[in-house]
């Protein structure tokens, strides 16, 4: 069951990552309206496909494929990471209102969430669904 | 309390997993000499979630304020992890990701309702004002080069229309992605606020 879990889980994200490349290729408006709930969209702080900004911005984008990538390379969970990936955005956040707002650091410190928030997520849901498994033995 | 046989973090009892690394959790190595424990006292989730969907609810939906969800969707992450919060106060021992998992999908099925009812009035006020500024607001599209599909739909959400199908929309999309937002804000918090709950122990080695 914690093999299904993880391919679903697996699915589900690369659906996600896929999602927001078919966006702009295949020119879905609902895509953009359903990922515009959760992120600005705005075209100058996206990357481009076939002439159209994708349906997130560069730092969500960077986020979701680290995610998928983590899921796929089965990296495991560590609050250290966890904690400095976060801190790390949080600095480049204010680093880029301060200083300098650059597509490269929204990446990469995107890239560091996404790889690090991953295995909690997948940890998490295999929990649940040992517990449920338990309950219905019981 | 069971310690992680890896890498000996201290885990709340009914944890499956080590918070910290990862590993399977498992009984003490004296299980016998034990005495037998007091069952936990239920959680109540409904709370703590409604807390937390009223603050990403209320603040995801108003004007300006809500643009901060552009931050990763950032208050709906913090509505999720005050879901956590606030059920980390009913048992401080620490709480399982399902737990934190759980808290969160209900605080942003809460905060779905709540951002909806709040969202109709607003987006009236929203409408006087911003119909009067339709054409500054294509200019500024135009400006900026944005075009296509997503130039449609933005136009269509400054226009201020209210409709059936729009609200529908707006409540199954809130309700889907804030959902699953709050709920990995809950998980994360979770992990983030568990290790603090135990008084921070031995540092796993980085495995990523």
């Amino acid at each position: 069951m914690k093999n299904k879990t993880y391919v679903a889980l697996l699915a589900a994200s690369t659906l996600w990552c896929a999602a927001i490349i078919a966006a702009p290729m295949f020119h879905l408006p609902w895509v953009y309206a359903l990922f515009s709930r959760i992120c600005h969209q705005d075209p100058t702080r996206s990357w481009h496909v076939a002439g159209e900004p994708l349906a997130v911005c560069i730092r969500c984008t960077s986020i979701y494929f680290a995610f998928t990538a983590a899921l796929w390379l089965g990296l495991k969970s560590s609050v250290r990471w966890l904690r400095v990936s976060l801190a790390l955005m949080l600095c480049e956040f204010v680093f880029a209102r301060l200083v300098l707002d650059s597509a490269v650091l929204r990446s990469m410190s995107g890239v560091l969430v996404g790889l690090s928030a991953a295995p909690f997520i997948r940890q998490a849901l295999e929990e649940i669904v040992e517990i449920e498994e338990i309950r219905e033995a019981m | 309390m069971k310690q992680c046989k890896e890498c000996g973090a201290n885990l709340p009892d009914q944890a499956r997993f080590c918070l910290q690394c990862g590993t399977p959790a498992v009984d003490s190595e004296e299980p016998q000499q034990e005495k037998p424990k007091e069952p936990l006292p239920p959680l109540d989730f409904v709370q703590p979630a409604l807390a937390g969907g009223m603050f990403l609810g209320v603040l995801s939906t108003l004007p300006f304020i809500g643009a901060a969800n552009v931050c990763c969707c950032m208050w709906v992450l913090l509505g999720g992890g005050i879901g956590v919060i606030l059920l980390l106060k009913q048992r401080p021992s620490g709480i399982t990701y399902g737990d934190g998992a759980f808290v969160g999908v209900l605080c942003g099925l809460f905060g779905a309702v709540i951002g909806t009812i709040v969202h109709i009035p607003v987006q009236i006020i929203q409408a006087r004002v911003l119909t009067s500024q339709q054409q500054q607001i294509e200019q500024i599209f135009r400006q900026y080069g944005v075009e296509g599909p997503m130039k449609d739909w933005m136009l269509r959400i400054v226009s201020g229309e209210i409709s059936v199908g729009t609200v529908l929309f707006f409540f199954f999309a809130n309700l889907l992605m804030w959902s699953l937002f709050a709920m990995i804000g809950g998980i994360l918090t979770v992990a983030i606020m568990n290790k603090r709950a135990q008084g921070g122990q031995a540092r796993p080695p980085v495995q990523s």
